[in-house]
């Protein structure tokens, strides 16, 4: 062996000890300020609890922008999943032909989404917002497709209701969703949009989460 | 309560109760370098083999850092029907990644100016035929490929259409999608060739909700080159030009003009210690445009250049560089409502160079620097980092260590709904994992990572609402060991520990934050019983504490038992049968530390699940085999009401799939591929009101599926 060789693990054995004594902790994250008891309070225990965030957190403006955003998977690392959206391809398609030009990033990743929320509440600002998650009669039954993840399927509607009138239907859709459990968190990585055929991708008045994302650009 | 009293409580509960608890087990004999290796991927399949898959992966990544998983070359082997050795060996003739290898075959096929173009003449025809049908939507693809070469001429035609048909609830959807792409090639000389391509393309939309009905026509007839060029021994070049018409009429746009491809390529080698390739291509369209409703025709441009590269300098030697650039700069030209141009630009450029420090594959270091931009509507995205991955071998010692840092910041104008905000990301990562044999049957692993990410934003306009300041955090350990007693068995045990915490700055959000302690244990084994018979077992337990520093009152904790029992048998060569059963069970409820520093569950609800799953296989003969899949799940949730464990749900559902696969060749020119099944299933869910049961109506299902395809060579 030679003398270099020998002394490799010496002086990497070194470089650890002077990385841990002489310098600022690489991994030290920083103090959070005491909360202040404002917005949507966060509960990703269950799959059922997750969706019931979301569905509170679109409810909420502008305080659920937050909670609806740490519904979706972040990845940090490279062996995290990110969170990925794939849009319904006869809305993309639609949404394409109006878009002057403008790309339709897919699949959408967790930076688009940011501006989902604020998408959403623009559509009536002054209204009062009901979202619901409901079971899909037409597909296959919710499963567990591999350890900690889940895959289930979801009809999405937002209804609006104004001071002095019924609550009014703007956005509709079918979501296949890929749900992931880390730790004691679950949190969706995956969102495979489906148009409610009940109102196809022309539909002015009611769109559908595609639609709604690629507007939010 | 303390970590070490939580891990204490746990391996207790994993010594006492996992006779009964286990995911489907490796089955393989393991060494000891690769023992933890996924040996399920190993699976001899269309008689392929793939000896040293792992050793070659390995290789490819660490040491000549071209990043391929094991499950990825085993991909590529069965897709190209290439043993791992021949696909190694021409990744190295063709000067292209394992991964593209199978690329470049297909394109090189039906390249005039390949070496073996003239002396094989070849003609085909084959046509292909598909039919999918699924619950509320069928598909119905009908294609054909025409290849004709004689001497110099090819002459090449590709046609599908694909009509698609959904029922939904108020009607029926409909779409067509239409293409066909011919070429003529002429093989003017040794190293030119010219031709013609045509491209055609259609699609059509209906849908009962829709106001009207979608379609798009598109049209290109285009003058063809090809060219090669042999400046010198080591030097290489092909350049390429497509130049032609445009004609292309949709829902929102009329667009007639001219259009171009011209692309370039080019590698430069000298010895063994230099080599250089080079990229380039321009494509566009010069075009008047006009919306369908309008009469004004606007003067448009499409325009996208990329470049790219590659430099290796002494790739086989101690000391190596590899130097990667690439950048592509598109401009989209569209018309608007007010008959003005609107113009699109997105650019992207990056480059990565990597040292190779090598004294062999038990021993090296390869450290990476990239920089990076990426710019577009949304905004511009910036990212510079290094990273390190190394591997020593002292003795029985292993040591494999990686680490980096990644610094991203994302500039999001303002629009519409999002942006107005800058964002800056750091990523901050670094694991090692010590392994060692201890004899020829027992080998340990440990493993440790740690990472920080931090994001901060900027806010850049008024009334913007950018993602929240916020830190992840993340550490964990794992200390694994295999013990490999005989070929017929071998058994493991892992114990994984990690922390997890999200931490959100501002007061505002602070409440959610979170620490997740995980602790894990595992148990598997694996023994084949007889030659055709494999029992396997995987148990785990798992508790998650989830602890809220600023709200103690919403800490809990999530328990999972599982256990999985796997049951393989080959009876005969043409009859497999596989047996799964699944128990897990899964309590949850708050977390109250106790002024003594102990802890306390509060059970809150409760997940019982039981699933036995089976699958029958019997080849009837080569080409046709049949497929039964029964399958039972039992699902019970309970819930705690005033300190009173009480059923809140459930569920029973039976469901049974069977069909059968063809693979059938049609003599020496047909080939027909397929798979029909039937499905039943009944499933009846109880809800629990206040103790009494309220049954939902049985919900059965009966359907068919399947898909058949044929193709025809003629």
């Amino acid at each position: 062996m030679t003398r270099t060789r020998r002394a490799f693990p010496l002086l990497a054995t070194l470089a650890a000890a002077l990385l841990l004594v002489g310098c600022v902790n690489p991994f030290q994250p920083a103090e959070p300020e005491p909360p202040s008891g404002e917005g949507v309070q966060e509960n990703f225990g269950s799959i059922e609890e997750l969706l019931r965030t979301i569905e509170l957190a679109i409810a909420t403006r502008p305080g659920g922008a937050n909670a609806y955003i740490h519904a979706f998977a972040d990845s940090t690392t490279p062996s995290q999943r990110g969170f990925r959206a794939f849009h319904d391809q006869g809305a993309k398609a639609t949404w394409l032909i109006g878009s002057a030009g403008q790309p339709a990033p897919e699949p959408w990743t967790l930076p688009f989404e940011r501006g989902v929320h604020t998408e959403l509440s623009r559509i009536r600002p002054n209204d009062e917002y009901f979202f619901t998650f409901s079971p899909d009669p037409l597909s296959v039954r919710d499963e567990e497709i591999a350890e900690n993840v889940f895959s289930i399927h979801r009809k999405y509607q937002l209804k609006s209701k104004s001071a002095n009138a019924d609550a009014v239907l703007i956005v509709s859709g079918f979501a296949d969703l890929l749900i992931q459990k880390e730790g004691a968190r679950f949190s969706i990585f995956e969102w495979r949009d489906r148009v409610d055929p009940d109102y196809g991708v022309n539909s002015v008045n009611v769109r559908s989460f595609t639609y709604e994302r690629l507007e939010s650009q | 309560m303390s970590s070490l009293r939580r891990l204490a409580i746990l391996s207790l509960a994993l010594a006492g109760g996992l006779g009964f608890l286990g995911l489907p087990g490796r089955t393989a004999a393991q060494t000891s370098r690769f023992a933890f290796a996924d040996t399920t991927v190993l699976r001899d399949t269309l008689g392929l083999h793939f000896d040293r898959l792992f050793e070659t992966a390995d290789s490819l990544a660490g040491v000549y850092g071209r990043e391929l998983s094991p499950d990825s070359l085993r991909a590529h082997v069965i897709r190209y029907r290439l043993p791992i050795p021949r696909l190694l060996v021409m990744s190295d003739s063709m000067h292209v990644d394992v991964d593209s290898v199978g690329y470049y075959i297909d394109r090189e096929r039906f390249n005039p100016l390949a070496a073996n173009y003239v002396s094989e003449g070849q003609a085909s025809f084959k046509y292909r035929s598909g039919y999918n049908i699924g619950r509320s939507t069928t598909s119905w693809l009908n294609g054909a490929d025409f290849l004709l070469q004689r001497g110099p001429m090819l002459l090449r035609n590709g046609t599908e259409i694909q009509i698609d048909r959904t029922n939904a609830s108020n009607g029926l959807s409909l779409r067509q999608t239409r293409s066909s792409r011919s070429e003529a090639t002429w093989r003017v000389s040794k190293n030119v060739s010219m031709g013609g391509v045509a491209t055609l393309s259609g699609y059509d939309a209906t849908d009962p909700g829709a106001a009207a009905d979608q379609l798009e026509r598109k049209s290109e007839v285009q003058f063809s080159s090809r060219s090669r060029q042999q400046m010198r021994r080591g030097v290489t070049s092909d350049v390429n030009l497509l130049a032609g018409f445009l004609n292309l009429n949709n829902f929102s746009q009329i667009k007639r003009g001219l259009s171009g491809d011209l692309n370039g390529h080019s590698r430069v080698e000298r010895g063994d210690w230099f080599s250089h390739d080079f990229t380039a291509g321009v494509n566009g369209n010069l075009s008047r445009t006009r919306r369908p409703t309008s009469s004004v025709t606007l003067g448009t441009h499409d325009l996208s250049a990329n470049v790219r590269g590659g430099l290796q300098l002494y790739q086989a030697t101690p000391v190596g560089l590899n130097l990667n650039y690439q950048a592509r700069r598109t401009t989209v030209e569209t018309p608007t409502d007010a008959d003005t141009v609107t113009k699109i630009l997105t650019t992207t450029a990056g480059a990565d160079a990597t040292v190779r420090l090598r004294v062999d594959n038990n021993r090296y270091l390869n450290l990476t620097g990239n920089v990076g931009i990426n710019s577009s509507l949304q905004g511009d995205l910036h990212d510079k980092g290094w990273k390190a991955l190394g591997r020593w071998v002292q003795g029985p010692w292993q040591l494999d260590y990686g680490g980096g840092n990644t610094l991203r910041l994302s500039e999001r104008p303002r629009r519409s709904g999002g942006g107005g905000y800058d964002e800056h990301q750091d990523d901050r990562q670094a694991n090692a994992t010590l392994e060692r044999p201890f004899g020829r049957r027992l080998t340990t692993r440990l493993k440790g990572e740690i990472g920080l990410s931090q994001f901060r934003s900027t806010v850049t306009a008024d009334s913007a609402n950018p993602p929240t300041p916020r830190d992840s955090y993340r550490q964990a350990y794992r200390i694994e060991t295999v013990y490999v007693p005989t070929e017929a068995f071998n058994t493991a045990v892992a114990l994984e520990v990690s922390l997890n915490r999200s931490i959100n700055l501002p007061s505002t959000s602070t409440s959610n934050n979170t620490d997740t302690r995980s602790y894990r244990a595992e148990w598997r084994w694996s023994y084949r019983m007889l030659r055709g018979l494999t029992a396997s077992q995987t148990n785990t337990v798992q508790s998650d504490y989830e602890f809220f520093p600023f709200s103690p009152e919403r800490d809990d904790l999530s328990l999972d038992y599982s256990s999985v029992t796997n049951l393989n048998a080959v009876v005969t060569p043409r009859l497999s049968i596989d047996v799964t059963h699944n128990a897990r069970q899964q309590p949850h409820g708050d977390w109250r530390t106790l002024p003594d520093g102990t802890g306390a569950l509060l059970p809150s609800d409760e997940n019982l699940n039981y699933t036995l799953r089976a699958q029958v296989v019997w080849a009837i003969t080569r080409g046709m085999s049949l497929k039964l899949l029964p399958e039972y799940l039992a699902t019970d949730r309970t819930g705690t009401s005033n300190g009173v464990e009480t059923p809140t749900r459930s569920t029973r559902r039976l469901s049974l799939s069977g069909g059968a696969n063809l693979d059938i060749a049609l003599g020496s020119r047909g080939h027909l591929l397929g798979d029909i099944s039937r499905q039943f299933s009944d499933d009846r869910s109880t809800t629990y009101r206040a103790g009494v049961p309220q049954p939902s109506p049985l919900a059965e299902q009966d359907y068919w599926s399947g898909s058949l395809g044929l193709t025809w060579d003629l």
